[in-house]
């Protein structure tokens, strides 16, 4: 069941009128409702998966409970372990196993021994990567003492399981997200108006921006042969925007639908192509995993506390283990590489912190510094993105080989300005201008759509919203899943 | 709550109204805007799905217009006839392809389901009742919604491309010329019985339509387009018989399913190609020249021409 579909919006008026008026009297009764309509929800899917979702909840919940329980240091760590192998044993075989058995088979056949490796025939379950680091997260944070164990089954299953971030996250902690599901919770106006107002805006960056651009992202990278130079730059332009909007648009919808229901989710994104500088865009995309990574593998590691090369290897391996996380593909892992290098000169000169603030914060025009800033960064991030992109890496370099091909002559200016008039759509550009115009008035806020300006003017306000919902369906013609539940 | 229930409630309310009216006013535009496309003065129209689209040539009958359309089924027949009545078409005869296949209930679900639904209810959104819109609603709401909320829109107001969707084939319909052969599977099915099960949706349609063009003194004649193989089973030929006199027991009705044609004619079982239908055309214009529209007893008037005609090698 997609965020964007008929079935989501019959769906959950349905959970949202029997959440708040049939069992509301009893928190408990609220949360036995949340985990069986999370299942239902999930299973919509694969029904299948869902006695593998429930043996991993079972598996961090008891777990968790022994580490607590134990006493000595070793008993403690076995069941770490024992957790932390199980979990990412699934993992690794349902999105790893083929990789590496066909990498395996592929390296073995250079020195002459050929074998027809076995492989897995089945779909990754949906959503494994991110339940996968929920429960991590509870049992390394019940191990450090962070946090205490929980002992009633059906909060816990909720905390692993709850419909809006199940298949494509934020990547919850249970410091934050227990403590809500274990309070009771009381409808309150404004939250779910800005709840549905994120919605709304979520479902505008997937349908209207994502969806749009890619249409041409994938006409220019599924025929870079036929393309060259800026063509090929903007089909990498529109596959940032295609995934931006796609994933942060998935991240609105989630926040907004968990707030209507009385929970606050972490925040995913926040404007990250405003990002002045590379350590900018880090701290401002995919934050739950970025500071998940931070947290139970970076600092572990020995975070920046040790010498340069121990900074350079730890900031290597956050950057490559969470390109690998996004799939069993070289060109994630380069991906990660490559952000990795960028990441790198700030952080050796100690300027990987130098903007931590939101871009011309109170003013309504950004310098002409910052300007070239974001420009940059963004152009660095859409070289990263053809990696992320393409089929493979002999493509990608080929794709970002072709984008200087004639850079020097007028001829591939021309086909840029044939490729923008004649076969895009000057919709998508229009659309793009009103999301980029809309995200820079409302950067100070946890959404575009957030405020506006508007609070004063209903009339106004509602005939925004009106086109936005219009356009949102109207667009909504073809079904077209979210980048993220692949990973 | 209540509040939030309400000022919600209001908008989805204002939404879905707005929705409505552009539906509504998008689709008469449009329809109004193509009534202009075709020759509203023909004193002959033929209406039905792709046996008469594809077997009428109205170039060869005279002063006659075939507005037929593939798959399409007697309750989009329906729609599309009010439309036309707007747009004041001048026939004074309709011809309505009539045979046991379209009483079918795989035509019945015609209405109905997603691939036909999304192709006609947007041709004809604003001519469809409250109740018929309640009708299809109730037969498949997923795709009547996404028909009305997405398809319809985009469509009327010429934005397919826009929204990836496919765009409307012609509105009216017309004739087809089919270039193809029949093929040797087709052959071999040519001998198979065939056992109908009669719906009863499409049936109510037809009437409608029977009932509005003679409101409007148009005379009405059902007919069937020749076929290659009309294997029905004895029980299916006499349950459409009963179906005819039950519910068109005073309507004419021409049955050219025999008429004489080889098989290299067909496209497909049910189809004639571009040869087939000249010949069969030609023989139309000469059964209207000869006076078939006057005569008092057109369906004797036919079976005499019929009989007239040498024996075709497909039943060989």
């Amino acid at each position: 069941m997609l965020f964007h579909t008929i079935d989501f919006a019959i769906f959950f008026p349905i959970i949202f009128a029997l959440y708040w008026f049939v069992f509301n009297k009893k928190i408990k009764l609220q949360n036995a409702f949340l985990l069986v309509s999370s299942y239902y929800f999930y299973s919509c899917w694969d029904w299948r998966f869902l006695f593998l979702l429930m043996f991993s909840t079972v598996l961090d919940f008891y777990t968790g409970l022994k580490i607590e329980e134990s006493e000595g240091v070793k008993k403690r760590k076995f069941w770490l372990w024992l957790s932390i192998s199980i979990n990412l044993g699934f993992l690794g075989l349902f999105k790893y196993y083929n990789f590496f058995i066909t990498s395996f088979a592929e390296s073995v056949s250079v020195l002459g021994i050929k074998f027809d490796p076995w492989t897995l025939k089945v779909i990754l379950p949906v959503g494994i990567s991110f339940y996968t680091f929920h429960g991590l997260s509870y049992v390394i944070d019940i191990y450090n003492q962070r946090i205490k164990a929980e002992r009633n089954f059906v909060d816990y299953s909720v905390f692993v399981s709850f419909f809006p971030l199940l298949v494509a996250g934020p990547i919850e902690r249970a410091t934050h997200l227990l403590p809500q599901i274990k309070r009771e919770r009381i409808f309150d106006y404004s939250k779910a108006v800005d709840g549905l107002r994120q919605i709304l805006w979520g479902l505008f960056k997937k349908v209207v921006v994502a969806d749009q651009c890619a249409i041409y992202a994938n006409m220019i990278f599924n025929n870079s042969e036929q393309y060259n130079g800026p063509v090929l730059f903007l089909g990498a332009i529109f596959f940032a925007f295609q995934i931006y909007g796609d994933f942060s648009g998935y991240s609105d919808i989630a926040l907004g639908t968990a707030r209507l229901l009385g929970i606050e989710l972490l925040q995913n994104f926040s404007y990250p192509y405003f990002s002045r500088d590379i350590a900018e865009f880090w701290r401002r995309w995919h934050i739950s995993l970025s500071s998940w990574f931070k947290d139970y593998l970076y600092i572990p590691l020995g975070g920046s506390m040790g010498g340069t090369w121990m900074r350079i290897r730890n900031t290597f391996a956050i950057f490559l283990v969470s390109g690998f996380w996004h799939g069993a593909n070289f060109t994630f892992i380069f991906w990660g590489f490559l952000n990795a290098l960028y990441f790198i000169p700030l952080l050796l000169v100690g300027k990987n912190r130098d903007n931590i603030g939101v871009v011309a914060a109170g003013k309504v025009f950004p310098s002409l510094k910052e300007v070239g800033q974001i420009l940059l960064t963004f152009t660095l991030t859409c070289f990263a993105w053809i990696f992320f992109r393409a089929e493979n890496i002999t493509l990608a370099f080929l794709f970002i080989k072709n984008i200087f091909v004639g850079i020097a002559s007028k001829k591939v200016y021309i086909d840029l300005l044939n490729f923008i008039v004649f076969k895009a759509k000057y919709q998508v550009f229009l659309f793009l201008f009103i999301f980029i115009l809309i995200e820079w008035i409302g950067r100070e806020r946890k959404y575009g759509l957030e405020y506006l300006g508007l609070r004063n003017y209903a009339f106004l306000r509602w005939t925004l919203y009106l086109v936005i919902l219009f356009f949102v369906i109207a667009l909504s013609a073809e079904k077209n899943e979210f980048i993220y539940f692949q990973f | 709550m209540r509040g939030f229930l309400l000022k919600t409630g209001l908008f989805s309310i204002i939404f879905i109204l707005a929705v409505v009216v552009l539906n509504i006013y998008a689709n008469k535009r449009k329809i109004l805007k193509s009534c202009h496309n075709i020759s509203l003065n023909s004193e002959i129209l033929f209406l039905g799905n792709s046996h008469p689209e594809c077997a009428l040539n109205d170039v060869i009958i005279k002063n006659s217009i075939n507005l037929s359309n593939s798959g399409e089924c007697y309750f989009y027949t329906y729609q599309k006839t009010k439309a036309l009545l707007n747009c004041n078409i001048q026939a004074k005869t309709v011809f309505i392809q009539f045979s046991p296949i379209e009483l079918t209930t795989k035509w019945d679900s015609a209405i109905w389901e997603k691939k036909y639904l999304l192709e006609f209810l947007p041709q004809y959104i604003s001519v469809l009742s409250l109740d018929e819109n309640l009708f299809v609603f109730k037969k498949n709401p997923r795709d009547f919604l996404k028909c009305y909320f997405v398809t319809a829109i985009m469509k009327n107001m010429g934005w397919c491309n826009f929204a990836n969707i496919k765009c409307l084939k012609k509105i009216w319909g017309g004739y087809r010329s089919l270039e193809r052969d029949i093929d040797s599977s087709d052959i071999k099915n040519m001998e198979k019985e065939r056992i109908i099960i009669f719906g009863e949706n499409n049936i109510v349609y037809l009437s409608k339509t029977l009932e509005i063009l003679k409101e409007r003194n148009i005379a009405v004649v059902l007919v069937s387009m020749p076929i290659a193989s009309k294997n029905y089973s004895t029980s299916t030929t006499n349950k459409f018989l009963e179906i005819k006199k039950e519910n068109f027991p005073s309507e004419t009705w021409l049955d050219f399913s025999s008429f004489p044609l080889n098989l290299d004619d067909y496209a497909d079982l049910g189809h004639l190609n571009y040869k087939g239908s000249k010949k069969f055309s030609v023989f139309f214009n000469s059964l209207i020249e000869q006076g078939l529209l006057e005569s008092s007893d057109k369906e004797v008037f036919v079976k005499r021409a019929l009989e007239l005609l040498p024996v075709s090698d497909k039943n060989l």
